[in-house]
């Protein structure tokens, strides 16, 4: 897809991709990245989001409100490294990224995902948990109750609460084609335990929209107006729920509170933990799933303390990946989890995507409110 | 020498039965010392958990702090005058009065630990206006809690009543959530004896039961006294935090680095001042290069404060870091213990009389 170069406003450039012509084997593509910065640049600051992206190869071009980033990634397919260019425009009000492109989802994947989201500090995938699918999909029926789901892709793990009756203890993943790919998906969840990771909706007239759980949305079979103008609309309902998340995380706080005496003033560390509560008691034989669980998705637990009996365990957590320390506490009814140190608001989201993903699909984050 | 020196020497000088015979005896003592050292490890932590669940309570802007006034003020008061015992003072400044508490992950021997906590009040006592300049406040009244868990506390309250103690019982159980104050006889006469809160507010709150907020979330992360490993293994943890953003430095560490997280967290928050601060860096350094998880990169340099280290350990995974260094540490501790143990034990068993007799 090209889009001509000049000096675009949002609103102009939605235009011109809605009309643009894409190539019958391309796919249009949007994807959204959460993000902490309000602005390309910001001078007074050691990095901003042009110099984190330049840093990793990407060059970026100025065109108004859009922002064309270059990069290179390594096509499976053809065995080589190929060019991409993805369309981007960052909202300021909420940090959101959109990245429109016709690119492979394999390119946005490597290029933001792996070399960026899954590592640089205040940048983040739009993360869709089980139960926002579930709202997705309520969404779609009650505006379109002819769609049905042709494809999901979805995936279980055995410290997965949700077990299913069917050998829990299996690690498994399922890829399935098929017009009734909702029903199956209610079946797989109810007998093997799993999650979707990815859902293709068809709306006859429309087109079909594929949904990742990394904030993926791709549009196949549709070049109509109507149709690109659909995919905006679904990521815009997953957007919307991710970002009450969102706000959560950004509640958490860490700050010391000065306790004055005559003659000395002492700092007494505050936090204000996030409360994710499960969907149903956790017992003690739990505590080990969940410890597993964050394990096996990059994170280390230490100094940690487990009461035998009933469950309550309390410790640090370290995440490898975006470089964050927690503190936690949890029972059978809940975990709070507060960072020691200054905030990030995706190395709280990725907490909360692994317990969501892999320990308690159905558990709820909320803020913890304190006692009057 | 060192102890595997000896133990070295004396299997030289035995023969090929007798130095299977000792090996054998130094596999059994370094299974021993290790899980010996991962008991006292866990025993740490547990510990670390029941004083954070309690001066969680006391935060301020909390519902406690806010109803009385008593708000946290130091964890290890007493650091500077060496006594061991109590964890937390709590102080209400509008009256200058101070509570200090002693908390206790789990309790086997009542009526010691009751005289532990007994002497170190008179201790206290004596060295009031040392407290009072760790404080940084005149204090008119002074009372002492031992925190412990809700179902050994009216045996701990009993224990005390009977020991005519001055100290006032908590229980707490963190599956409920809740402390609470335990007497035993008449409520006015044990005010009097220092055995119940003084302060009407905090009485009242406390013989109810108060539930809490945050669990035993770790506001106070280590503590002066940690064990070194539980201490050690903070800080390896929050380089991870130091290496955000400048993966170039990623496994590199200087005494700058560990001098600030122990800074960030015990400055002000303890009774610890810079120069201590500095002397358990330096500590700290040793025992990371003494069980090879810190590496010298910069052997031509002498002062500890210039040279760079390197991590020996897996620094892309956080949970293999840990690993790595919990097995570093546990298993060189466990062996150097365990080559003394050894030599001892076989001497014993031989009948043999003095280390020297193996160095000659």
């Amino acid at each position: 897809m090209k889009i001509p170069y000049r000096q675009y406003l949002i609103e102009d450039f939605l235009e011109i991709l809605f009309k643009i012509e894409i190539e019958s084997y391309n796919r249009l593509k949007l994807a959204c990245f959460l993000t902490k910065f309000r602005s390309w640049k910001e001078e007074r600051k050691t990095y901003d989001l042009e110099r984190i992206l330049k840093n990793r190869g990407i060059e970026i071009e100025n065109n108004g409100q859009i922002q064309i980033l270059h990069g290179h990634y390594w096509d499976q397919q053809l065995g080589k490294e190929k060019p991409a260019i993805f369309y981007t425009y960052l909202d300021s009000n909420t940090g959101l990224l959109f990245c429109f492109t016709d690119e492979k989802s394999e390119a946005i994947e490597e290029i933001l995902g792996k070399n960026i989201a899954d590592v640089v500090e205040g940048f983040y995938y739009l993360f869709i948990r089980p139960n926002t699918f579930d709202l997705l999909s309520k969404k779609i029926y009650e505006e379109n109750p002819t769609f049905y789901c042709n494809y999901f892709t979805a995936t279980h793990s055995p410290e997965f609460r949700l077990k299913g009756a069917t050998r829990p203890n299996i690690q498994r993943t399922i890829q399935y084609n098929g017009d009734d790919a909702i029903s199956v998906l209610d079946e797989v969840k109810q007998f093997y335990g799993m999650i979707p990771t990815a859902i293709r909706y068809v709306l006859p007239g429309l087109g079909s929209y594929q949904v990742k759980n990394t904030g993926i949305f791709m549009l196949s079979g549709s070049n109509s107006e109507e149709g690109r103008r659909y995919l905006l609309h679904i990521a815009d309902i997953v957007l919307n729920d991710v970002l009450i998340l969102k706000k959560i995380t950004d509640s958490v706080e860490y700050h010391a509170i000065p306790v004055k005496t005559d003659e000395r003033t002492f700092a007494v560390p505050k936090m204000t933990p996030i409360k994710i509560s499960f969907s149903r008691k956790v017992e003690f034989d739990d505590a080990e799933f969940l410890v597993q669980s964050l394990i096996n998705n990059g994170y280390a637990i230490f100094n940690h303390v487990i009461q035998k009996g009933s469950l309550i365990m309390s410790g640090m957590l370290t995440d490898s990946s975006k470089n964050n320390i927690f503190t936690f506490d949890v029972n059978s009814e809940r975990i709070l989890i507060a960072p020691l140190g200054e905030p990030t608001f995706d190395g709280l989201l990725r907490l909360v995507h692994t317990i969501n993903e892999k320990f308690d699909s159905n558990a709820v984050c909320e803020v913890l409110e304190e006692s009057k | 020498m060192s102890n595997k020196d000896v133990y070295e020497n004396l299997k030289q000088s035995l023969k090929s039965d007798e130095k299977d015979f000792l090996d054998d005896i130094l596999r059994e003592k370094r299974l021993d010392e290790e899980r010996a050292i991962i008991e006292g490890i866990n025993h740490d932590v547990d510990h670390l958990a029941a004083v954070n669940f309690c001066c969680n309570f006391f935060i301020p802007t909390f519902h406690i702090s806010k109803e009385t006034g008593y708000t946290i003020v130091l964890i290890e008061p007493l650091y500077k005058m060496g006594i061991k015992s109590f964890d937390l003072a709590i102080f209400r400044k509008d009256n200058g009065s101070l509570i200090l508490i002693e908390c206790k992950a789990a309790i086997s021997q009542i009526s010691k630990e009751v005289d532990e906590v007994t002497k170190a009040i008179k201790e206290v006592i004596n060295n009031k206006s040392i407290l009072e300049q760790t404080i940084g406040n005149k204090i008119t009244l002074i009372e002492f809690v031992l925190c412990v868990p809700h179902l050994a506390a009216q045996e701990v309250c009993n224990e005390i009543y009977e020991k005519a103690a001055p100290i006032i019982t908590w229980g707490f159980s963190k599956l409920e959530g809740t402390m609470q104050l335990i007497f035993k006889n008449d409520l006015e006469s044990e005010m009097k004896q220092g055995r119940v809160h003084l302060d009407s507010n905090l009485r009242q709150l406390l013989l109810k039961g108060v539930k809490s907020e945050i669990g035993a979330i770790y506001t106070y992360p280590i503590l002066p006294s940690s064990n070194r490993y539980t201490t050690l293994i903070y800080i390896i943890q929050c380089l991870f935090i130091m290496w955000r953003g400048l993966e170039q430095n990623r496994g590199k560490l200087g005494y700058v680095n560990i001098f600030g997280i122990l800074s960030q967290a015990l400055t002000n928050k303890t009774a610890m001042d810079d120069s201590e601060i500095h002397d358990l860096t330096d500590s700290l350094i040793n025992l990371g290069k003494r069980k090879e998880v810190f590496e010298d990169q910069t052997p031509q340099i002498n002062e500890v404060d210039k040279k760079i280290f390197r991590l020996t350990v897996n620094i892309r995974s956080a949970y293999m870091c840990e690993e790595q260094v919990r097995n570093k540490y546990v298993k060189k501790n466990a062996l150097e213990k365990a080559y003394n143990e050894s030599v001892l034990r076989f001497q014993e068993k031989r009948g043999l009389k003095t280390l020297q007799s193996f160095l000659s």
